[in-house]
């Protein structure tokens, strides 16, 4: 490697390889150049089988300018010597590098100074690797994969790190995220962080971790009531008359939907002594729940494992809805793309409020129907036609999205389903607790990816759902994130008009921080209020832009219109009229043609073709009048 | 000058048959080219040397349709005449 060849080594080389004498060999080789020299000299061209074509180029002379002194001077034109080796060495040579091959790359895709910086080792797969690297920029799907694969895996702990990566990221790159959002998710992770902790220690020291999961749990006590504040009383009253199994059952769901974490981590909470009494359940979950080394604990452990459960579930959820706003901001990067796509077809204000309301209803549907068929006290029952409402307003308002809410029937009907089996099984599986856990977890993974699905066809048939869903969903996951928009009700609200979502928000942050010493029903009612009020302002809003729009397109027409008249009134044929005399004469301006001549005197630009026959004479290029040319502009009579 | 007329006049020039010629030719060529993929400089004294330099991968955009395209990297043998030639065909 690097060495340097010279004559003498090649002599020697090719002698060895010829079996020739080192003389003949020299003798051999050093006429070869030569005569290729000569040949140049000759033909200016030499092809040699094998090895390639010396071809003599000519440069012409050029001018450039000397660097230091910044004078100009001239190239002189001279011949240089060119060396084009043959396709078969050339392969030869590349071998190393042949298994590149050249990538077409999309729109959109940037390697801004990635070919400058980026020095290609010459080991060939660390150039490969980096050629990898190249083609997984900034691409959130690897994530999402790598977290779904992760979350198979019975590794928790795994889990949340690449979550709370992932969300990190996500929050990094998407910049429509609000920075209320931000802190939210932070919030977020730090509980994660302690609950996986404490799962660590669980682990290692029984009696300690007991203890420790105890001030945790406390603490997630602590932070509960702030956010169960901002929920309903109503939708706590009816989570907490669940049953423990169906708390259980509302984990697995919660998984599905963020809007019901607080709740039932609420439920959860409180279902803690009912679960204790079960320690069959309980030492069969925590089982699950990697404490396997404790399922002969004795009673005294029944109230840690029940704990350790209560955390674990906490977790779970925690991961499922983590993954289901990573995947809901990977669909805000995919839907920003099909934006760049078809940024001509941009929805009207209306047209974003009524799927808006279609994207929050699918939602809803969602916890909706979770809660239907588990036949939950009346007051739920309250919540359910309201949000129920909220697509039929749409429908009548729109009839071209109605393959949206159509779609959030089938989602229902789909969930409906799903719950009934659910229940099915749970008489069926009520004995094996064990399977029960883990059958739930992976129907809450199946219901979860139907609503993907669903999703994705959603943005594959309507792809002015999509668009309109960027705003919508981005105020999602804010929202989501915030957890404040637990009740229906207020989330409706908030999400009509973009306009006044960022200040609903802000009032809800306000209640945020106010809520710790506020009362949370007075909270909510007040919040409901506001949510009514804004629905109306946002009602209002909606229909002004409409007709402000109806108006201005009325404008336009009318406009258009009279320019058209007005061009028809100047339409006239030269033919129609003859020469009768001169009316005038007229001196020429600057910048003044027949054209305009003629739209001066006859208010048409047709007749200059009268001037110029009235002014032959006068006139050599029709297309240039000079200024200061006199023309005598003939009086027109009509021949009708 | 094209393959063949050169080797007729290598030929003429040292003495042999055309078709040992053109088999010294070939082999000629052959311990070059190994040479320069092994990473070697070849340097001819009076005519010039051979090298093989590498190329970065680059992005180049066809003109006509806007396409980008990521050329890989790769590695081309390269000719540097000597003074003494390049003086002569100046």
């Amino acid at each position: 490697m690097g060495e340097r060849i010279n004559i003498q080594n090649l002599i020697d080389l090719f002698a060895e390889k010829k079996g020739l004498s080192k003389k003949d060999a020299e003798n051999f080789l050093k006429e070869f150049f030569a005569l290729i020299e000569k040949a140049l000299e000759i033909d200016k061209y030499v092809k040699i089988k094998g090895f390639g074509t010396f071809k003599l180029i000519d440069v012409d002379s050029r001018e450039s300018v000397n660097v230091n002194t910044g004078e100009r001077f001239q190239i002189q034109g001279h011949t240089k010597i060119s060396f084009a080796p043959e396709a078969s060495l050339r392969d030869q040579i590349n071998k190393p590098f042949s298994h590149f091959e050249t990538v077409i790359l999309n729109e959109g895709v940037d390697f801004e100074g990635m070919s400058v910086t980026d020095e290609i080792s010459d080991n060939e797969d660390e150039a490969g690797v980096s050629f990898e690297e190249e083609n997984e920029i900034s691409s959130n799907d690897v994530e999402y994969e790598d977290l779904t694969s992760s979350m198979q895996s019975e590794e928790p702990e795994k889990v949340q790190a690449t979550t709370t990566n992932v969300i990190e990221e996500n929050t990094s790159s998407s910049e429509n995220i609000s920075s209320v959002n931000a802190d939210n998710q932070q919030e977020i992770i730090g509980a994660e962080d302690e609950i996986s902790k404490s799962s660590a220690e669980i682990d290692k020291e029984i009696v300690t971790s007991h203890e420790e999961v105890e001030i945790i749990a406390t603490e997630i006590q602590q932070e509960e009531p702030i956010d169960s504040k901002d929920i309903s009383g109503l939708s706590k009253e009816v989570h907490e008359e669940e049953s423990s199994i169906q708390a259980a059952e509302a984990v697995s769901y919660a998984a599905e939907e963020n809007i019901e974490d607080e709740p039932v981590i609420a439920s959860v909470l409180e279902k803690i002594v009912p679960l204790k009494g079960k320690h069959e359940d309980v030492s069969m979950k925590a089982d699950n729940a990697e404490a396997v080394d404790k399922p002969q604990a004795p009673a005294t452990l029944a109230e840690f494992i029940s704990q350790a459960l209560e955390i674990k579930s906490k977790e779970k959820k925690v991961v499922v809805s983590n993954n289901t706003e990573a995947t809901k901001e990977d669909l805000i990067v995919k839907s920003k793309e099909w934006l760049a796509v078809i940024p001509k077809e941009e929805p009207t204000p209306k047209e974003t409020f009524v799927s808006k309301e279609d994207s929050v209803s699918k939602e809803e549907s969602v916890p909706k129907e979770v809660i239907v068929p588990r036949e939950v006290p009346t007051s739920t029952d309250k919540f359910v036609p309201k949000e129920v409402s909220a697509p039929k307003e749409t429908h009548t308002e729109k009839a071209e999205e109605e393959s949206a809410p159509k779609q959030s029937g089938a989602l229902i009907e789909e969930l409906i389903l799903k719950a009934k089996a659910e229940k099915v099984q749970q008489e069926v599986i009520a004995s094996s607790q064990n399977s029960k856990m883990t059958i739930y977890y992976f129907v809450a993974m199946i219901a979860f990816l139907s609503v993907f699905a669903v999703a994705v066809f959603t943005y594959i048939y309507n792809p002015d759902f999509v668009m309109s869903m960027v705003p919508a969903s981005t105020e999602k996951t804010a929202i989501d994130s915030t957890k404040v928009d637990s009740v229906p009700v207020k989330k409706e609200a908030a999400i009509p008009m973009p306009d006044t979502i960022p200040s609903a928000d802000k009032k809800d942050m306000g209640r945020l921080t106010d809520t710790e010493t506020r009362n949370a029903e007075a909270e909510a009612k007040r919040a409901v209020a506001e949510a009514e009020k804004i629905l109306a302002e946002s009602r209002k809003k909606d229909k002004e832009p409409v007709v402000v729009k109806e108006s201005a397109k009325a404008n336009e027409k009318a406009e258009a219109t009279d320019s058209k008249e007005k061009k028809v009134l100047e339409k006239l044929n030269p033919n129609d009229y003859t020469i009768a005399g001169t009316k005038s004469t007229y001196t020429v301006k600057k910048g003044e043609s027949l054209v305009r001549i003629s739209q001066q005197f006859y208010n048409s630009k047709d007749l200059w073709t009268l001037i110029l026959k009235h002014n032959q004479k006068v006139i050599k290029d029709e297309d240039n009048v000079p200024a200061g040319t006199v023309l005598k502009i003939p009086n027109l009579r009509s021949k009708k | 000058m094209n393959n063949k007329e050169f080797i007729t006049e290598l030929s003429g020039r040292l003495g042999y048959s055309a078709k040992d010629i053109s088999d010294m030719v070939s082999s000629a060529v052959s311990v070059v080219s190994e040479q320069l993929q092994e990473g070697n400089t070849v340097v001819v004294q009076g005519f010039g040397t051979f090298d093989v330099k590498k190329k970065l991968e680059r992005i180049s955009v066809n003109p006509a349709t806007k396409q980008r395209m990521l050329v890989p990297p790769k590695l081309v043998i390269n000719f540097k005449p000597s003074n003494v030639i390049k003086d002569k065909f100046k």
